[in-house]
C-alpha cells in the first residue's frame, strides 16, 4: 500500500479573505530591536508578502513610551531601533497605522500584550565529544557531537527556546523548547544530568575547507509564547486525518480598546544568551 | 410518574394474564453439521401468524394454549424445517438445520419465506452474513467484516485508512463493539486498513444503529455484537487460507462429542517479510505486521446448563529502523454460564475482562531505552434474564457492573514516570418488555438506568473556574483515598428509556418507530479527524461530563416477491449533548491535567436511509443510499475557545450522500462473481482562507471549520470465487478468491494537506511558497488472490 499511495499538487477554489495586519518583532537584551509589518495574503498566492510602510511603531516600557522605531530605507515594512531591553522590565509594542493606502481593517492603533524580559542563564560552554547510541540517548549515529553545558535558573516556570546556527545559517523551522517543570534548577553537565548533545555528528570538512562552526542561543520566553509556538507547529502542516484540527494561530497583538480584534504574528520579548564552537576534526 | 407506573403494571399484568392454561415448547436450534447453535432463527406458527426467534445462544421458547400446531423453522442459508406437534404438555424440541447446498439448481429454487424485515420489532439493525462477506471483493484478499458494514446505510468511515467507523453521525468512540460480550476498544489492524475480526472465527455480526435494546448501554451511537463460533462438537475440522497479506488457520472439534467443543484460530500478516526485501533502506529497515488469536471452549453440562470460555488477543507491531517502535492491541476474556431456570426463563451470567494497550519506545536492549505504555482495562459482571411469558410477551431484565482501570501513561527505562491511574465503576440495571398486541401491532418498551462513579485513589486539581479549567488557575489539590468517590453521576439523568413500535400494514409492509436515549461515560481522547492507535479512553469525572444522545427513528419496511426482496426506508434524528472537543493546540499525550485541554459541545444528526436487498436466487446483494447531515457546535465562556465563533459546523465525518451497490452472481455450480460500487460525498475539510509569515514559517489562517469538501469518493471492486464441487468421501477441499480493488484506478482523495512547498535543490533557506497536496491511498488497481481450504 505504501507503494500505491500517491500525492498530487492541487489548487482549491477557496475565496480569499481581505488582507489583515501581521506584526512580528523581537525585543531582547542582546540584539537590536526590530519589528516587521506585513499583510496576510491568499493561501495560493505565492507572491512575496506585502509590507506595511509609514506606520508609527513605538515601545512602551512599564507603560510609558520610551522610543519610536524608524522604518528602514532599504527594507520596506522593517522598523528598527538600536535598543536593548533590560531584564525584568515590562515592555509593550505600539503600532499606529493611519495610511489611507492601507486597507481599512488594518488601520488604527495595535498593541502587544504586556510582557516581561526574562533573565536567561548563560551557556557556560560548548564542548566537542565523540558519542554513540550506547553512551548518549540522542546520539543515534556515532560521531563527534557538540555538548551544551548550562543550568536552569531557580524557580519553576522557565521556558527556554533553543536556536542554532551552522556557519551563520539558522536551522530552518526549529521549535525546540525546554520547559523546567520537571527540571527546576538542574545543571546539564553535572552529576546525574549529562550535557545536552545539541548538534551532531559534525560532517568532516572537505579538503582545504574550513570545518563547520556552530552557534547556539538560549532564549528565555513566556509560557504564552511557548503555547503560541505549539499551536503554530501543529498548524503549519494540516490535512491528514491524523493531524490536529485546523485552528487559528493568534498571537499577542490586539487592537487598542478591542481585545477580540487581533493582528497575526507575535512580538517577542526575550532574554538571550549565546555560545559557539568550531568543529575540530 | 404514578400514572405511568400504574399503566406499566397494568401492561405487565395483562401480558402475564394470558399465560393461563398454556404449554411451552422450547429448545435449541443447531447447525446439523457442526452442532453450532444458530442465532436469530425464526420459529414460526403459520396458523397463528405468531412466532419467536432464537436468542444469541440459539435458545427459543414459545408458550401456547393446548392444541395441534405446525411449527416452521426458517433461517437464511438453511433448509426450512416444518413439523406438526401436539401440544398437551411442555415440550423440549431441539432442531437441527441443514445448510442449503450451494449447487446452482438448489439456489435457484430455494426461496425462503423469511419476513423478519417486516415482522420483527427491530429497526435500524443490520446483520451481515459472514458467508456473504467472504464472497465480496476484498482489499488484498482480507475478508473484512467492518469494511462490509460500511457498505450498509448509515455507516461510514472517514477514509480508507482510518480506525473505526461512524454510525448515524456518531464519532468512532460512540460504537460499542463487543466480541463475545467483551468490549473491543480498537477494531482495526494496520492503522485502519483491516478489521481485527478473523471472519473464519465469527459466527454472527449484528449492528444496532438505533432502537438499541435496553440490555445494551455505555455508548451513544451503535452496538456491534460479534459472536465467535462455539466450535464444532461433532467432528474435527479446519479452515484456513493463504493470501497476499496474511495467512490464517482455524481448528475446531469436539472435546467430548455433543458435549464440549473447542475453537482456536490465528492470523498473521507478513508485509514485514516483503518490506525486508526492498532495496530501499527506508523501507527495508521497517517492520509492520499484525497477528491475532481467537479461542473458545464450551461445555454442555445438561439441557439446563452450559459454560463458555472465549478469548481474543491481537497485536499490531510497527518498528522504524530498529530505533523506535509502536505496538498496540486488544485482549479479551469472557466466561459465560447459560442456565435455564425453567422452559420460560433463560439466564446468562458473564464475567468479562477486556484490555487495550499501546506502547511506544526504543528497543529494550538499547542502552537508553524507554517505553511509554497506556492501558484501559475493564472487568464486567453481567447477569441477564429472558422470560418468555407467552407467544405474545417476552421480558428481558438484568444488571451489569463495569469496573474500569485507566492507566494513561507509564514511562519505564532510563527514566521512570507514571501518570496517575484512574478508576471508575459503571453499574446499570435494565428491563424491557416486548408485547404483541395483535399480529399487526407490537411494542417493545424498556428502561435502562446507568450510573457512574469516578473513584480514588487520585489527587485532583481544583480550579478557580471548574467549568473552564486553566492550568495556571489551580487553587487547590485534593487527595482522594482508595475507593473514595471523586464524582458520582447517579441522578435521574442516568435513565435511558427505550421504545420500539411495529405496526404491520399487511403481510408485506410495516411501519416502525423507535426512540432511545443512550449515555456514555468514557471518552476517547483524540485530537485528530480519525483516531490513532495511540489514543486512549478517559472517564467522566469531576471535569469531564458524560455524553448523552436522544434518537428518534421512523421507518417503512416492505418485502416483495415472496420475501425475496427486502426494502426499508428509515429516517432518524439524533441530538448529542456533552460531546468532547479540544482546545487549540491541545497536548494530549502523557498529560495528567487533560481537563485543561478539552472543551465540550453539542451535536445533531439527521438523515434518510434507503436499503433494498435481494437475498435469494442467482443474483443477490443490496443497494443502499444514505442522505444525512451531521453538525457540531462548541460554545465557550472564553470566546477564543469557541469553534467557528460558536456556530454550527459540519462534523469531520459528515458525508451528504453515501451510495453502495453490492452484487453477487452465481454463474455456475463452481463460479460466482461479485462487485461493490461505492460513492460518497467528499468529507469536510477546513481550507485556509489566507496565510501569514512568522519567522520562516508560513502559517495558514483557518477561520471556518470544515467549510470545504474534498472531491467525492467512488470506487468499483470486482471479485470471482471458484469453489470446486465437493467430492464424495473427500474431506479436504479448497477454493480460490480473486479480487480487484479500485478497478478503474481512481485516485480518490484521502486527505488534502496544506503545507510549505519543499525547498528547491541547492537552497537551504525555507521555501515560503505554499501549496495543497492531495493524498490518495490507492492510486492504482489492487489485485489479489487468496487460496482457502477446509478439512
Amino acid at each position: 500500500m505504501a507503494l500505491s499511495a500517491c500525492r498530487d499538487v492541487v489548487e482549491l477554489d477557496v475565496e480569499a479573505a481581505e488582507p489583515e495586519l501581521v506584526v512580528n518583532g523581537v525585543l531582547s537584551n542582546s540584539e537590536p530591536l526590530f519589528v516587521k509589518l506585513q499583510s496576510t495574503s491568499a493561501y495560493f498566492d505565492n507572491q512575496a508578502f506585502q509590507e506595511v510602510s509609514n506606520a508609527r511603531v513605538s515601545i512602551l516600557e512599564d507603560g510609558q513610551e520610551i522610543l519610536v522605531l524608524t522604518e528602514s530605507d532599504s527594507l520596506a515594512g522593517h522598523y528598527e531601533a538600536n535598543f536593548l531591553g533590560s531584564f525584568n522590565k515590562q515592555y509593550q509594542l505600539r503600532v499606529e497605522i493611519n495610511d489611507p493606502q492601507v486597507p481599512e481593517k488594518m488601520q488604527g492603533v495595535w498593541l502587544s500584550r504586556l510582557d516581561t524580559l526574562r533573565p536567561v542563564p548563560p551557556i557556560d560552554s560548548i564542548k566537542q565529544a565523540t558519542l554513540n547510541r550506547s553512551t548518549t540517548p540522542q546520539a543515534f549515529f556515532e560521531g563527534d557531537y557538540a555538548l551544551m553545558y548550562f543550568g536552569d535558573l531557580p524557580g519553576k516556570g522557565n521556558y527556554y527556546r533553543i536556536k542554532r546556527k551552522l556557519n551563520d545559517s539558522l536551522f530552518a523551522q526549529e521549535n525546540i523548547i525546554i520547559n523546567d517543570e520537571e527540571l527546576d534548577g538542574i545543571y546539564f553537565g553535572r552529576g546525574l544530568f549529562p550535557p545536552i548533545a545539541i548538534y551532531g555528528p559534525f560532517e568532516e570538512p572537505e579538503a582545504g575547507m574550513e570545518a563547520d562552526s556552530l552557534s547556539v542561543f538560549i532564549q528565555s520566553v513566556s509560557a504564552d509564547f511557548e503555547d503560541y509556538l505549539n499551536v503554530l507547529q501543529s498548524q503549519v502542516q494540516t490535512g491528514s486525518p491524523f493531524d490536529a484540527p485546523p485552528a487559528m494561530v493568534v498571537g499577542n497583538i490586539y487592537k487598542e480598546g478591542a481585545e477580540n480584534q487581533y493582528a497575526f504574528g507575535y512580538f517577542q520579548t526575550i532574554g538571550e544568551s549565546a555560545n559557539g564552537i568550531r568543529y575540530k576534526p | 410518574m404514578q400514572k405511568a407506573l400504574l399503566a406499566f403494571l397494568l401492561l405487565c399484568s395483562w401480558a402475564l394474564k394470558s399465560q393461563d392454561q398454556q404449554y411451552t415448547i422450547s429448545g435449541y436450534v443447531r447447525d446439523a453439521k457442526t452442532g453450532e447453535e444458530l442465532i436469530g432463527v425464526n420459529v414460526y406458527l403459520p396458523q397463528l401468524g405468531k412466532g419467536s426467534s432464537t436468542n444469541v445462544y440459539g435458545f427459543y421458547s414459545l408458550s401456547l394454549p393446548p392444541g395441534r400446531y405446525q411449527v416452521q423453522i426458517q433461517y437464511i442459508g438453511y433448509e426450512t424445517q416444518s413439523r406438526e406437534i401436539e401440544l398437551s404438555a411442555d415440550q423440549k424440541i431441539n432442531w437441527e438445520l441443514k445448510e442449503s447446498s450451494t449447487t446452482l439448481e438448489e439456489v435457484v429454487v430455494s426461496s425462503e419465506k423469511i419476513d423478519r424485515n417486516v415482522s420483527s420489532i427491530e429497526m435500524s439493525v443490520v446483520q451481515v452474513d459472514v458467508k456473504d462477506v467472504k464472497k465480496m471483493p476484498a482489499l488484498l484478499g482480507e475478508v473484512d467484516i467492518i469494511r462490509s458494514l460500511t457498505l450498509l446505510p448509515g455507516i461510514s468511515t472517514v477514509g480508507e485508512a482510518s480506525n473505526g467507523f461512524n454510525v448515524r453521525g456518531g464519532n468512532t468512540d460512540q460504537n460499542l463493539i463487543i466480541l463475545d460480550e467483551a468490549p473491543v476498544y480498537n477494531s482495526s489492524h494496520l492503522f485502519g486498513f483491516f478489521s481485527i475480526f478473523n471472519a473464519d472465527a465469527v459466527k454472527d455480526v449484528k449492528l444496532y444503529k438505533g432502537g438499541i435494546p435496553a440490555r445494551y448501554g455505555g455508548r451513544l451511537s451503535s452496538v456491534v455484537d460479534v459472536r465467535q463460533k462455539d466450535g464444532n462438537n461433532r467432528a474435527f475440522s479446519g479452515t484456513g487460507g493463504i493470501g497476499l497479506l496474511s495467512s490464517r488457520l482455524l481448528l475446531e472439534g469436539p472435546i467430548q462429542k455433543e458435549k464440549s467443543a473447542f475453537m482456536i484460530a490465528g492470523r498473521r500478516s507478513y508485509a514485514d517479510i516483503f518490506l525486508g526485501l526492498s532495496p530501499d533502506e527506508t523501507i527495508s529497515q521497517n517492520t509492520l505486521y499484525f497477528y491475532d488469536f481467537n479461542a473458545k471452549l464450551n461445555y454442555i453440562f445438561s439441557e439446563k446448563d452450559r459454560l463458555y470460555f472465549s478469548g481474543y488477543f491481537g497485536r499490531d507491531v510497527f518498528e522504524i529502523n530498529d530505533l523506535f517502535g509502536f505496538e498496540w492491541g486488544n485482549a479479551t476474556l469472557t466466561g459465560r454460564w447459560n442456565h435455564l431456570y425453567s422452559d420460560k426463563l433463560f439466564s446468562n451470567l458473564s464475567l468479562i475482562f477486556s484490555d487495550y494497550t499501546y506502547a511506544l519506545g526504543t528497543p529494550e536492549d538499547d542502552e537508553f531505552n524507554f517505553r511509554l505504555q497506556s492501558t484501559i482495562q475493564d472487568y464486567h459482571l453481567k447477569n441477564q434474564y429472558t422470560y418468555y411469558a407467552n407467544a405474545n410477551s417476552e421480558f428481558e431484565f438484568g444488571l451489569e457492573a463495569i469496573y474500569y482501570r485507566f492507566k494513561p501513561g507509564t514511562i519505564t527505562g532510563v527514566v521512570d514516570l507514571t501518570l496517575q491511574r484512574e478508576y471508575a465503576l459503571e453499574p446499570s440495571l435494565y428491563f424491557s418488555h416486548e408485547y404483541k398486541f395483535s399480529p399487526l401491532f407490537s411494542v417493545q418498551y424498556g428502561l435502562r438506568y446507568s450510573s457512574f462513579y469516578n473513584l480514588g485513589p487520585q489527587s485532583k486539581n481544583i480550579y478557580q473556574n471548574q467549568e473552564l479549567p486553566e492550568l495556571d488557575e489551580v487553587v487547590e489539590r485534593v487527595d482522594y483515598g482508595k475507593g473514595d468517590i471523586i464524582k458520582a453521576y447517579n441522578g435521574l439523568d442516568g435513565l435511558e428509556p427505550r421504545l420500539a413500535i411495529n405496526y404491520r400494514l399487511d403481510d408485506e409492509k410495516s411501519l416502525k418507530a423507535s426512540y432511545n436515549r443512550t449515555r456514555q461515560y468514557i471518552h476517547l481522547i483524540s485530537n485528530t479527524t480519525a483516531p490513532t492507535p495511540v489514543d486512549l479512553y478517559r472517564p467522566a469525572g469531576m471535569h469531564i461530563k458524560p455524553a448523552t444522545v436522544n434518537q428518534v427513528a421512523l421507518g417503512y419496511f416492505q418485502n416483495f416477491n415472496d420475501n425475496a426482496y427486502e426494502l426499508s426506508i428509515e429516517s432518524y434524528y439524533k441530538d448529542f449533548r456533552n460531546i468532547v472537543d479540544y482546545r487549540n493546540g491541545a497536548d494530549l499525550i502523557f498529560n495528567e491535567s487533560i481537563e485543561t485541554e478539552i472543551t465540550s459541545g453539542i451535536g445533531r444528526s439527521y438523515g434518510l436511509e434507503f436499503y433494498l436487498r435481494k437475498q435469494s436466487g442467482r443474483l443477490t446483494g443490496w443497494l443502499s443510499y444514505t442522505l444525512s447531515k451531521t453538525e457540531l457546535k462548541v460554545e465557550s465562556q472564553d470566546p477564543s475557545l469557541a469553534i467557528n465563533a460558536g456556530e454550527w459546523y459540519a462534523a469531520n465525518y459528515d458525508k451528504r450522500h453515501d451510495i453502495s451497490l453490492v452484487l453477487n452472481y452465481q454463474i455456475s455450480k463452481t463460479w460466482d462473481i461479485g462487485m461493490n460500487f461505492t460513492y460518497q460525498s467528499g468529507r469536510p475539510i477546513t481550507p485556509p482562507e489566507g496565510k501569514f509569515q512568522f519567522e520562516d514559517f508560513v502559517v495558514p489562517i483557518y477561520r471556518n471549520r470544515n467549510s470545504y469538501r474534498i472531491p467525492d469518493y467512488h470506487r468499483l471492486d470486482l471479485s470471482a470465487n471458484y469453489i470446486p464441487e465437493k467430492k464424495e468421501g473427500k474431506k479436504f477441499y479448497s477454493s480460490w478468491s480473486f479480487s480487484l480493488y479500485n478497478v478503474y484506478a481512481r485516485r480518490n482523495a484521502y486527505s488534502i494537506y496544506f503545507e510549505q512547498a519543499p525547498n528547491q535543490n541547492g537552497t537551504s533557506a525555507q521555501n515560503l511558497n505554499t501549496q495543497a497536496q492531495q493524498l490518495s491511498i490507492f492510486g492504482t488497481i489492487i489485485p489479489s488472490v487468496t487460496w482457502n481450504f477446509n478439512f
